[in-house]
């Protein structure tokens, strides 16, 4: 991965003029966001004076007739928005991503899997729920060293008659893990004063030597051995380090034979950005950094590392 | 009247919870052991390949290997008590460092596929042998602080509970067996 010092370079010599290029469009979309708005605004008021005039101001229809006018400006806007999204992303976003690691693919329409999110288990409610509700966007892939990952925004929420209760919004990591385990494991931030935080997880409460992890984690598990053998005291200092990075709540599971970590109120900043210039570098250089972060997940965890069974290299691989 | 038959009560349900709790720590631990008897089990089936494979290739280093085969003979035999069973552990883990400190002088030896497998396998068990260490420790602790705090500690010596010893690797012992394995280089 590239330091920052190589990002700036990039920036200039790459993206500047892609990105001079997307900055017209963007003050286009901008400029047609406002006569769109502004038409809508003058044809609702419009609408309901006509409508109010020809069946009078006590119908139901007066009150939704707004709809008519706003849904043709929606209608309207809608190729708009897509063509500068499609400009933003596919050209700007995608050439950054290809930029920090050629193999990488992104999808900005796939997410990671609803089948990750009730597999992972970290998420009973949701998976017992009624009506579910899964979307999520921009979808990186690929494979560090020797592990595959993915990740994504997610949101997920769950109704109960007219009540939606959000599950989870933010950024859904998974990777392969380095060892082999048969059961499930789970990290939970403890503190976490959000009203969609990670929910208890199953499982017996396991109670690790590590006193800064305790303070900061709860750990269940379906094996308490099992539990000890993934959470190694070096990877519990790299879980404390990755949560102070983070600054969210953040809820890890080991189960199958992957890694999977939900990274609470947090995003992978690939969505467009339409009300500010896009001649910063500071906006360019935070997706970087986010990406880093991201990505940086399967060495900060040092998920490369097979010593194990799992994975190991074979003999004509290794050093003599 | 009503304050009353909550007193009794609590004084009828506080010795039996108390008693419970006490007796819930001790299977914890003995339950934890099972745990580590499970992993070094493990190891121990993972001795005589070791031999076989060095043996191959360091045929004058009888000793050694005769030493752990006994060694590993008389862990096998399920007599031990917990104590002993530490000390021979111990006294296994470094026969087995031993022979892995005389693989290092054979190169066709550690680059021959069947040893570089057996060194994954014993990374894999020393692994899970720690864990299983951890978390009979971490029920010793707990079993130990309810028989050293009042009130348990009246029930645990009348019961005659006594401390249970921690499982500690020997100092000579911290380092795993298996290491030398070179891990796979990352991006």
């Amino acid at each position: 991965m590239d330091e920052p010092t190589d990002f700036y370079a990039f920036y200039n010599r790459v993206l500047r003029p892609e990105i001079a290029r997307v900055e017209r469009l963007r003050e286009q979309t901008v400029t047609k966001a406002w006569v769109i708005g502004i038409l809508t605004v003058i044809g609702t008021a419009v609408w309901i004076m006509i409508a109010g005039r020809l069946v009078g101001w006590d119908g139901s229809f007066v009150y939704y007739s707004y709809i008519i006018p706003v849904g043709i400006g929606l209608v309207a806007w809608d190729p708009v928005k897509r063509k500068y999204r499609d400009a933003y992303q596919l050209e700007l976003v995608t050439t950054i991503i290809r930029r920090y690691n050629e193999s990488f693919e992104y999808d900005r329409d796939d997410a990671v899997g609803e089948v990750a999110l009730t597999d992972c288990g970290l998420f009973p409610r949701y998976l017992n729920g009624e009506s579910r509700h899964c979307r999520g966007t921009d979808r990186v892939s690929g494979k560090i060293g020797v592990t595959p990952f993915e990740f994504s925004d997610l949101d997920a929420s769950i109704a109960n008659g007219k009540t939606r209760t959000q599950i989870f919004k933010g950024v859904f990591f998974v990777a392969d893990f380095n060892k082999n385990f048969s059961g499930e494991t789970y990290v939970t931030s403890r503190h976490a004063f959000f009203s969609a935080g990670p929910e208890t997880p199953p499982g017996e409460v396991v109670t690790l030597e590590d006193p800064e992890f305790e303070g900061m984690f709860a750990t269940h598990s379906s094996s308490q051995i099992e539990a000890r053998y993934i959470l190694s005291p070096a990877l519990m200092r790299r879980i404390l380090h990755f949560a102070q990075q983070s600054r969210a709540p953040i809820a890890i599971a080991f189960s199958g034979t992957s890694m999977f970590i939900a990274l609470f109120n947090r995003s992978t900043k690939l969505e467009p950005v339409l009300w500010q210039t896009l001649q910063k570098p500071g906006l360019f250089f935070g997706i970087w950094a986010n990406l880093e972060f991201l990505c940086g997940i399967v060495n900060e965890m040092d998920l490369n590392t097979r010593i194990w069974t799992k994975g190991a290299p074979a003999a004509e691989q290794l050093p003599p | 009247m009503f304050i009353a038959i909550i007193v009794v009560a609590a004084l009828v349900a506080a010795p039996i919870l108390m008693w419970n709790t006490l007796v819930r720590r001790r299977n914890a631990v003995a339950n934890a052991f099972a745990g580590v008897d499970t992993m070094l089990q493990m190891r121990y089936d993972l001795i005589p390949n070791l031999v076989a494979v060095v043996k191959g290739y360091a045929q004058h280093e009888a000793q050694t290997f005769q030493a752990i085969t006994e060694l590993r003979a008389q862990a096998m035999r399920g007599d031990l008590g917990t104590s002993e069973r530490v000390h021979l552990d111990n006294r296994i883990s470094q026969a087995m460092a031993g022979i892995m400190a005389t693989a290092e002088n054979y190169p066709q030896l550690r680059a021959s596929e069947n040893f570089q497998q057996l060194q994954r396998a014993l990374n894999e068990v020393e692994e899970r042998i720690s864990a299983a260490r951890r978390a009979f420790n971490a029920a010793v602790n707990a079993y130990n602080n309810a028989i050293g705090v009042f009130p348990l500690s009246i029930f645990a010596n009348m019961a005659g509970m006594q401390p249970h010893a921690y499982f500690e690797a020997a100092p000579d012992n911290r380092q795993n067996p298996g290491v030398g394995m070179a891990p796979q280089a990352s991006a």
